[in-house]
C-alpha cells in the first residue's frame, strides 16, 4: 500500500505532464499577481524587507497568489530534481553524451537561481540614510560609514551628469577602509553594500545613501551563469543536429 | 526622423513587393547608426528608438531564416506589416535625447536592452513562423519556429542575468518586485512552458504553434502594456 502510493508520487514528479501543468498554474498565479501588484497599497514594502517577512505581515488578499507561486516552485523543485536524476540514470549510457547533460546543467543553473531568491528573501537587508558631508551613521555589524565628500558634475543648464561621494569605514574608533561611491559603482565592505542613490547640489551638497545586504547574490549570479552556459551548449547541438 | 519615416513607407509598400522590406531595412539601419553616433551611446533608450531597432532586428533575423529555408508570399506580407506597425508607432514617439542619468550610463544596461529587443525580434519572428505554419501544415516552417523561440529565449534569459546585474550594481538588489519584472518573469516562464510542453505529444505541431503566436502578444504588453498601463521601474 505504502509502496503503491510511494511510486505513484515518484510518477507523478518523474512527469513531463507534471512540468506543464506546473508551469501552467504558476503562469496562471503570476497573471493574477501581475493585476493585484499595481493596485493593492500591501505591496508598497515588498522591496524593502525580505520576501519572507513581508509575506508574514501581508494580508492574504495580497500575497495569496505569491503562496500559491511558492507552493507550485517547490513542486517544480522536485519535479525538476527527479526528472534531471532520472534522465541523467536512464541516459548515462547513450551517444550524445552533452544532449543528456546540457538540459540537466540548465535546471542545475534554474534551482540556483531559486536558491538565490530563497537565501535573499530570507535575510536580505536594505535600509536609506540621508548624508551631508560629514555625516556619519551606524551600520549593522558596529561599523560606522562616513561620507566625507560629495561631488556633483553638472551640465551649463545645471542638469547633474554625473556624483560620487567618498567614504570611510570605522570600526572601533579606527579607519579600516577609505573607499568611494557612483552611479552603478557601489562600495562594498563586509558582506554590505553602500550605494548613492541621489545627491542634491545646492543650498548644501547632500546624498541619499541606501546600504544593503543581498545574500543571494552570489548563488543567483552563480545560477545565472550556469543557466547560461548549458543553454549554450544545448542550442548549438539542438541547432546542429537539425542541420 | 526623416528617415525612420521613409522605412515606414518602404515598409509598407514591402507587404506588396518584398525587395521594398530590404530597402526599409537599409535606411532604417542607416538612422539607428546616425542616432548613434550623434548620441555617441547605443541608441535604445526609449520607445522611439526600441521600436526601429526592433524593426531592424526582424528583418535582419529573417535573412539568416531565409538562408535556412524559401518562405512563403504570406511570410514576407507578415513581416513587412509587422514592420510598418513598429515603425508607424516609433515614428508617433519622441526620439529620447537629453543626456542619460548616469545610473543608464552603463555597458551592462546597453546589452541587457539590446538582448532584450534581439529576443523580441525573434519572438516577432516566431509568431510570424507559427501563423504561416498554422495556414501551410508545413512542419518544417514549425521546426524554424521553435529554433527561433530557442535562440530568443537563450537571449532572453541571457538579457535577464546582465538585467539582474545591472540592477545590483545600480540599485542594491538583483530583483525589484514591479509590474514589469513580475511580467518578465512571466514572459520567461511561458517560453520555458513553451519549450517543454512542445516534447509532449499532445502539445506537438499545432498546439505549441499556437503557443508560439500568443507568447509574443505576452511580449508586446510586457514591453509596451506595462510601460503604458502601469507604474513601473522601467520606463520602455
Amino acid at each position: 500500500m505504502v509502496k503503491n502510493i510511494g511510486n505513484k508520487v515518484l510518477g507523478f514528479f518523474l512527469s513531463l505532464k507534471t512540468t506543464v501543468v506546473l508551469m501552467l498554474g504558476l503562469l496562471m498565479f503570476f497573471v493574477a499577481g501581475a493585476l493585484i501588484m499595481p493596485v493593492h497599497s500591501a505591496f508598497e514594502s515588498i522591496t524593502w524587507v525580505p520576501l519572507f517577512e513581508w509575506l508574514s505581515e501581508a494580508p492574504l488578499s495580497a500575497s495569496w497568489w505569491l503562496l500559491g507561486s511558492l507552493a507550485l516552485l517547490v513542486a517544480l523543485v522536485l519535479n525538476t530534481l527527479a526528472c534531471s536524476i532520472d534522465s541523467l540514470i536512464k541516459k548515462r549510457s547513450g551517444r550524445q553524451w552533452l544532449l543528456v547533460i546540457a538540459p540537466q546543467i540548465i535546471h542545475i543553473g534554474f534551482l540556483l537561481m531559486l536558491v538565490g531568491h530563497l537565501v535573499s528573501g530570507l535575510s536580505g537587508y536594505k535600509e536609506m540614510f540621508p548624508f551631508q558631508e560629514g555625516t556619519m551613521v551606524r551600520m549593522p555589524g558596529n561599523i560606522i560609514l562616513k561620507v566625507s565628500q560629495i561631488d556633483v558634475t553638472l551640465t551649463k543648464e545645471g542638469y547633474p551628469i554625473d556624483w560620487r561621494a567618498a567614504v570611510d569605514y570605522i570600526d572601533n574608533g579606527k579607519l579600516v577602509k577609505s573607499d568611494y561611491m557612483a552611479p552603478n559603482r557601489p562600495s562594498f565592505f563586509r558582506g554590505y553594500g553602500a550605494y548613492l542613490k541621489q545627491v542634491r547640489p545646492y543650498p548644501i551638497k547632500a546624498a541619499l545613501v541606501e546600504i544593503t545586504r543581498e545574500p543571494g547574490a552570489p548563488w543567483a549570479l552563480g545560477g545565472g551563469v550556469v543557466f547560461m552556459i548549458g543553454t549554450i551548449v544545448l542550442v548549438g547541438l539542438k541547432m546542429s543536429r537539425e542541420q | 526622423m526623416i528617415a525612420a519615416a521613409v522605412s515606414f513607407f518602404f515598409y509598407l509598400f514591402g507587404t506588396m513587393w518584398r525587395p521594398l522590406i530590404y530597402v526599409g531595412f537599409a535606411v532604417q539601419t542607416g538612422y539607428l547608426i546616425y542616432r548613434g553616433v550623434n548620441l555617441g551611446r547605443i541608441p535604445l533608450v526609449g520607445v522611439h528608438d526600441t521600436l526601429n531597432f526592433l524593426s531592424a532586428s526582424l528583418v535582419a533575423f529573417s535573412l539568416g531564416i531565409q538562408s535556412a529555408r524559401k518562405l512563403s508570399r504570406e511570410f514576407y506580407v507578415m513581416l513587412a506589416g509587422m514592420c510598418t506597425l513598429f515603425t508607424a508607432f516609433a515614428l508617433l514617439q519622441k526620439p529620447y535625447a537629453t543626456p542619460l542619468p548616469p545610473v543608464l550610463n552603463t555597458y551592462w544596461f546597453e546589452l541587457h536592452v539590446a538582448m532584450s529587443f534581439l529576443s523580441y525580434a525573434l519572438f516577432g519572428l516566431a509568431a510570424i513562423l507559427g501563423i504561416s505554419y498554422l495556414k501551410n501544415g508545413d512542419a518544417a516552417i514549425e521546426r524554424l519556429q521553435y529554433k527561433s523561440i530557442f535562440v530568443g529565449y537563450s537571449l532572453f534569459s541571457l538579457s535577464m542575468i546582465l538585467g539582474g546585474i545591472w540592477a545590483f550594481l545600480a540599485w542594491g538588489t538583483y530583483w525589484l518586485w514591479t509590474p514589469k519584472e513580475l511580467w518578465t518573469s512571466l514572459l520567461w516562464l511561458f517560453y520555458g512552458l513553451y519549450l517543454h510542453a512542445r516534447l509532449r505529444p499532445w502539445w506537438s505541431g499545432r498546439p505549441a504553434a499556437v503557443l508560439g503566436v500568443v507568447g509574443f502578444v505576452v511580449v508586446l504588453f510586457t514591453y509596451l502594456g506595462v510601460g503604458l498601463l502601469m507604474k513601473s521601474s522601467h520606463a520602455f
